[in-house]
């Protein structure tokens, strides 16, 4: 060893010694409860408080128009047996069934052709398109729909200008299944490109290589391999479509009544805060229900018999 | 088996409905747009010839004007709290375990699945009883909760191409906690904090029933509009829904840009393909 | 004796799946060049990380220049890391990159600038400092991950498997590069890999782990020469050993005496007759013949593999044991070895080695 060397590796020790040292300041937890606690709160406050509160008040009870702590299930029980309830939930779930349906069955084949018959490039534009509508303007389209299905519409005036109408386009199902589908066809596309995109296309090329007609590989191989996306698609478009206030308000002018109209009126009659809780409860537990029924429908066949062994 | 009559016709088929959803999803905001430049009061074709009348008078409406600019205000709010919180939702999500994760987690993702009749009405009865009702801030405050959802899943995807070395690197040349944060993690973030900023702007700009339940006197623009729509056909209804439109569809594509979200990254090209 | 630069006291890590540490002892000198070797999962990269204060020990200590680590965050260490990933900032330019860590002390922005390109000029990456991350050429991140590691001037660069992603001639010229800079800094050096021959070449001592211990600590050479068990010896390529019983000593050898026959070892340590042990040979010391009649082992040849540039030959001796034989292509084509060959083996007695079996 030579003494050049011996010297630079002692003022190595001793550029160590003299470095400043401070020992840190508070314990490593602090950074991720200061992250957490704030986002902790926040969500607690102004989402979480809200829904248990929303339980509470359905045993609550109204007194010369002002809400009192109470614990009755009068509420409960005048909601759920009266007939307009009932009606109104028959009716929600008929509507928002066939939503599903519509949504789920429009959208399976426009995904497929954007997820495998675009290019790239086409593939990419389609998305922001259909991105755009998911978060812009949903009351504004359906005030748009009602522009053009009115007995004064668009519609009507083109068909009357050949001797037909008016048509009674507004006010039906049909007109609210348009608006409904407005609302829920973009994410019910955009959830099903997504997962056909993630499908492995050796196993699509495979498939074809062994002879399967492309029906047969969308039966056999896409289909199956699609399960929860298509669970989660109808789901979503069901969710969607039961909570919907504008479609029901704008498109039948609230004729039949559905869940959410009942819930406005509800409050807006008469503080009858209670009784609206108690709708906006079953709703919730209603989709529960139903999200519980998406999860169960995805896990497929087979996993539900190793489930159940 | 390419060129057979049954394949033209399937491949027909599957663009004719491709069209056929654009159409369905174009037309209502075409109808807006274009209506909202008609000298007509009522909507409806024949074309009554080009007028800026019914956008000149919006500017004149005072409620409008008060909308818009709530509007604004709840918008920006909104866009940076949930940003923020989002942010740390993501972070915490990606970096940390700790117990009761998923609660937490759920608790973020969760707000916007929950019907907004239902949420504007929970949130208007819990929060007048704390004395929050009927101010814009309460607006700004539970939009956030909304959007942070949002913004927690645009920023962990980002994350997810965070190299799991780059922070303890960050660590390990002298970086606090904090400091590789500000100086490594958000940097890294930048793109997906721009997005998450500019689509929770988006998600407040149009959310209606909330803002309408809980904001009393205080209207934003979306309220505004339901206001509008559920008294007398107004023509400016088309004008604002022009504005209201152009705004959020600027909002959500800027957001698209800076997420880089793509449809499947198609699997790499094999050699001589 | 001076106090060591770096002590690893009883260290120790347990994950909640494995034990990943387990309670080792390693004095490191100041200055010193140290290589930690193992098979993957052995707790080599974990040491490392563990002196960079990236993971909390679950037992012992960590002393570096005398100090405690115990409570100490990484930040706070200034034990600089290359790391196999090479974690460079992607959003940040070249002498970004450098200059981060004089950024985090506080240092003025004309300041670390002008450091940074001081190191980027050593590093022979002058008229880079603009440019990202992407455009730069494997080679040149490498020496961008040792810049920005060095720009503090530490005491201390740990190096975690620096040169793996690089392809063999890079490799060779990384490390001339790290050797130069190791002798012109005079600052300590860890580093990690599973490459003999980087370990070799650059380290002044080599440590070898498995299974969270370390095996045997020493120059590179002695190691080689003297693996202290099977494993050490199996890892230094020594794949060739026969079980023996101690015979006798004479002139600095011992005679071991086994089922192919009888061996002389150097005798480092003397062994006491009847001392049971197991006889080593590298596969790259043993000179093998054509023929079965000259002096040393007989066997026939099996089969041949390439291993890089040279080649495996597996022969089966007389009396049924397999050897690994490592010649060059052209001492392949020179013998004419091809299956069923009968050979001999032989070799200098001073390359081999007698490990004493474990109790």
């Amino acid at each position: 060893m030579t003494a050049a060397s011996v010297t630079t590796r002692a003022s190595a020790r001793r550029r160590w010694l003299e470095m400043p040292r401070a020992r840190m300041a508070g314990s490593p937890k602090v950074l991720p409860a200061v992250l957490g606690l704030p986002v902790l709160l926040w969500q607690a406050v102004f989402f979480a408080a809200p829904l248990v509160f929303l339980v509470i008040v359905t045993f609550w009870q109204v007194k010369a128009f002002r809400l009192e702590p109470a614990f009755v299930l009068d509420n409960w029980s005048r909601i759920l047996f009266s007939t307009t309830f009932q009606r109104a939930l028959v009716h929600t779930i008929a509507v928002a069934g066939t939503t599903t349906l519509l949504a789920t069955a429009f959208a399976f084949p426009a995904a497929y052709t954007i997820a495998f018959r675009l290019s790239a490039r086409a593939r990419d534009l389609a998305v922001a398109f259909l991105v755009v509508p998911v978060f812009s303007s949903y009351m504004l389209r359906i005030y748009a729909w009602q522009i053009v299905l009115s007995p004064e519409g668009i519609i009507n005036a083109v068909v009357g200008a050949v001797g037909i109408g008016p048509l009674p386009l507004l006010g039906g199902a049909v007109s609210l299944q348009v608006g409904l589908l407005t609302l829920t066809l973009p994410i019910a596309v955009l959830i099903l490109v997504f997962a056909m995109a993630g499908i492995d296309r050796t196993l699509i090329e495979a498939a074809e290589n062994l002879g399967c007609r492309r029906a047969r590989v969308i039966a056999h191989v896409i289909l199956p391999s699609l399960r929860p996306a298509i669970a989660l698609t109808a789901t979503t478009s069901f969710l969607l479509a039961f909570g919907d206030y504008i479609s029901p308000l704008f498109m039948t002018g609230s004729k039949p009544p559905t869940l959410s109209i009942l819930i406005v009126d509800t409050v807006k009659s008469g503080s009858q805060w209670p009784r609206a809780s108690v709708i906006g409860v079953s709703m919730l537990l209603m989709l529960a229900l139903v999200l519980g029924l998406g999860q169960w429908l995805s896990r497929g066949r087979a996993a539900r018999k190793e489930a159940a062994r | 088996m390419n060129g057979t009559l049954a394949t033209r016709l399937s491949r027909l088929a599957q663009y004719g409905l491709l069209g056929a959803l654009f159409v369905f999803l174009a037309t209502p905001m075409l109808v807006i747009v274009v209506f909202s430049f008609d000298a007509n009061r009522f909507p409806t074709i024949p074309w009554g010839g080009f007028s800026l009348e019914w956008h000149r008078a919006i500017l004149a409406d005072p409620m409008i004007r008060d909308a818009f600019l709530n509007s604004v205000l709840v918008g920006l709010g909104t866009a940076a709290l949930a940003t923020a919180l989002g942010f740390a939702a993501a972070y915490l999500d990606f970096r940390h375990r700790f117990r009761f994760k998923l609660p937490f987690i759920l608790l973020v993702a969760v707000p916007p699945a929950v019907p907004a009749t239902i949420l504007g009405m929970a949130m208007l009865a819990f929060l007048s009883r704390i004395g929050l009702f009927g101010r814009l801030e309460t607006v700004m405050a539970c939009h956030v909760a909304i959007a942070t959802s949002f913004a927690m899943a645009i920023i962990r995807l980002r994350l997810n191409d965070l190299s799991r070395d780059l922070e303890p690197a960050a660590w390990n040349l002298g970086a606090s906690p904090l400091s590789a944060l500000l100086h490594v993690v958000i940097p890294f973030c930048r793109p997906a904090l721009i997005a998450s900023f500019f689509l929770s702007a988006a998600v407040s700009f149009d959310e209606f029933l909330i803002a309408w339940f809980v904001g009393g006197v205080h209207e934003t623009l979306p309220v505004r509009i339901l206001n509008l729509l559920q008294g007398q056909v107004n023509p400016k209804i088309n004008a604002i829904g022009t504005v209201v439109l152009v705004i959020s569809v600027a909002l959500v594509l800027l957001a698209q840009r800076f997420t880089g979200v793509r449809a499947g990254r198609r699997p790499k090209p094999r050699s001589g393909e | 004796m001076p106090t060591p630069f770096i002590a690893l006291d009883k260290l120790d890590k347990r994950y909640s799946d494995h034990h990943a540490v387990k309670s080792i002892d390693l004095d490191i000198e100041a200055g010193e060049f140290i290589a930690i070797m193992g098979p993957s999962g052995c707790g080599k990269s974990t040491t490392l990380r563990l002196i960079a204060g990236l993971d909390a020990p679950t037992g012992g200590d960590i002393r570096i220049g005398g100090d405690s680590m115990r409570g100490v965050p990484a930040f706070q260490r200034n034990t600089p890391m290359v790391w196999q990933s090479l974690a460079l900032f992607p959003f940040l330019s070249v002498v970004e990159n450098v200059a981060f860590p004089l950024r985090m002390q506080k240092v003025g922005a004309a300041r670390r600038r002008a450091r940074a390109l001081e190191w980027l000029d050593r590093l022979g990456l002058a008229g880079m400092a603009e440019r990202n991350i992407a455009q730069l050429s494997g080679g040149q991140r490498q020496r961008v991950a040792i810049a920005r590691a060095l720009v503090t001037e530490p005491s201390v660069l740990l190096l975690d498997e620096p040169l793996s992603a690089l392809d063999a001639h890079l490799r060779v010229r990384m490390q001339t590069e790290l050797s130069r800079l190791h002798r012109e800094l005079g600052i300590t050096f860890v580093y990690v890999t599973h490459a003999q021959s980087e370990a070799f070449a650059l380290a002044d001592r080599i440590v070898i782990m498995s299974e969270g211990r370390i095996q045997q600590v020493g120059r590179p050479q002695d190691v080689y020469r003297a693996p202290a068990n099977a494993f050490v010896a199996e890892f230094m390529g020594m794949n060739n050993l026969v079980r023996g019983e101690v015979r006798g000593g004479s002139g600095g050898l011992l005679e071991i005496g086994s089922a192919l026959g009888t061996f002389q070892v150097p005798a480092e340590t003397p062994l006491p007759a009847g001392a049971r042990g197991d006889f080593v040979i590298a596969a790259d010391r043993i000179t093998l013949a054509r023929g079965a009649d000259g002096p040393g082992i007989s066997g026939t040849v099996l089969g041949l593999e390439f291993v890089g540039s040279t080649q495996t030959v597996f022969i089966e001796t007389e009396g049924g044991a397999e050897f690994r034989v490592q010649k060059q292509q052209h001492e392949i084509e020179a013998l004419d070895l091809v299956p069923g060959r009968r050979v001999t083996l032989s070799w200098d007695p001073r390359h081999a080695w007698l490990l004493p079996q474990a109790a």
